[in-house]
């Protein structure tokens, strides 16, 4: 069994104004926890960058007991499942030291052409990632539904936010849609992110980026061109 | 097992991977591949979805080939039958 364990000490600036650790934080620990678990299993960088193939993530999904606060040490588990034709399962779940479980997350990963920008099938790649089954993993991430949205704004990547693969990185969608939490929804503790990353977004591109909100949550869409993606932040409390 | 209840299960996963894509009265007819070069990863990800639900696999080189709802069903369909023999 294959399962890649991390300690991670949560530092002040990885949380917000409430203490508690950030989207956007959270996710930059999973995708680095799945890329370095990748290089280990000899699926990294000489088999993939190197050769032309990029890791892209496509939709990824947290159910939260709580998140991890300031000050506070953790244990990042992180472990892939079976392969499925062209896609990659990954799992996640976030441990306190007393081995209560945090926070779980599951992931979906494939691997695209640098140049042609198109799903490249693992067995022309000559990639293979071994699953494992540790019992813990929660549902694959589902799509989510577009909502009415009521506020929006425009946004244009800039060249920070882009990140080895030439495009956004992932965790900036989480950053952007953070910056348009109302004041009220940012003092509420979190119990699900949902993301899909429809399309990739490249430097210099626009895109307007919509939040709706309903009943407990945050829905956000990066619309332009083509949607690009989804957000949806479920929260604990009514608003 | 029969066809409508293959195509119910179907039916059920399209909706919970790809909500936006399809309307909320499939038929046979409804097209659920919009990108034949599979490019598509919500339709991937459907394939994927009724392959552990059904306990049987659709070989890639058959996906292009798949762009209804229809199609869908008649190749697990397809696919079941020959678990059969």
């Amino acid at each position: 069994m294959s399962v890649f364990r991390r300690s991670i000490h949560i530092r002040d600036c990885d949380v917000a104004v409430n203490r508690a650790l950030r989207p956007s934080c959270l996710f930059s620990m999973l995708q680095e926890a799945s890329i370095d678990h990748t290089e280990q299993l000899g699926a990294g960088r000489s088999k993939t960058l190197d050769r032309g193939y990029l890791w892209v993530l496509a939709r990824q999904n947290v159910m939260i007991s709580r998140l991890p606060v300031y000050g506070e040490d953790v244990i990042l588990e992180s472990w892939p499942g079976e392969m499925m034709h062209i896609l990659f399962p990954r799992y996640y779940r976030i441990l306190d030291t007393s081995g209560e479980c945090l926070l779980s997350a599951s992931a979906i990963w494939s691997l695209i052409s640098a140049e042609t920008r198109n799903i490249v099938f693992p067995e022309i790649a000559g990639i293979k990632v071994p699953g494992t089954v540790t019992g813990n993993e929660i549902p694959l991430p589902s799509g989510i539904r577009r909502q009415e949205t009521t506020v929006s704004r425009e946004f244009t990547v800039p060249y920070s936010y882009t990140d080895i693969n030439g495009h956004m990185n992932n965790i900036r969608y989480l950053d952007e849609a953070e910056n348009m939490i109302p004041e009220f929804a940012g003092r509420l503790s979190l119990r699900e992110i949902a993301v899909d990353y429809s399309h990739e977004i490249c430097r210099g591109e626009r895109m307007a980026i919509s939040l709706g909100i309903s009943d407990s949550c945050c829905y956000f869409s990066g619309d332009g061109e083509r949607h690009y993606f989804s957000v949806l932040l479920k929260y604990n409390n009514d608003f | 097992m029969k066809r409508e209840e293959v195509s119910e299960i179907i039916k059920k996963i399209i909706y919970d991977c790809v909500p936006d894509s399809v309307p909320e009265d499939i038929t046979d007819d409804t097209v659920v591949n919009t990108d034949t070069a599979i490019d598509s990863m919500g339709f991937i990800l459907v394939i994927c979805r009724c392959e552990a639900e059904l306990g049987v696999k659709v070989p890639e080189r058959r996906w292009q080939k798949l762009s209804t709802f229809g199609d869908l069903v008649d190749e697990f369909m397809r696919q079941l039958e020959k678990t059969k023999k």
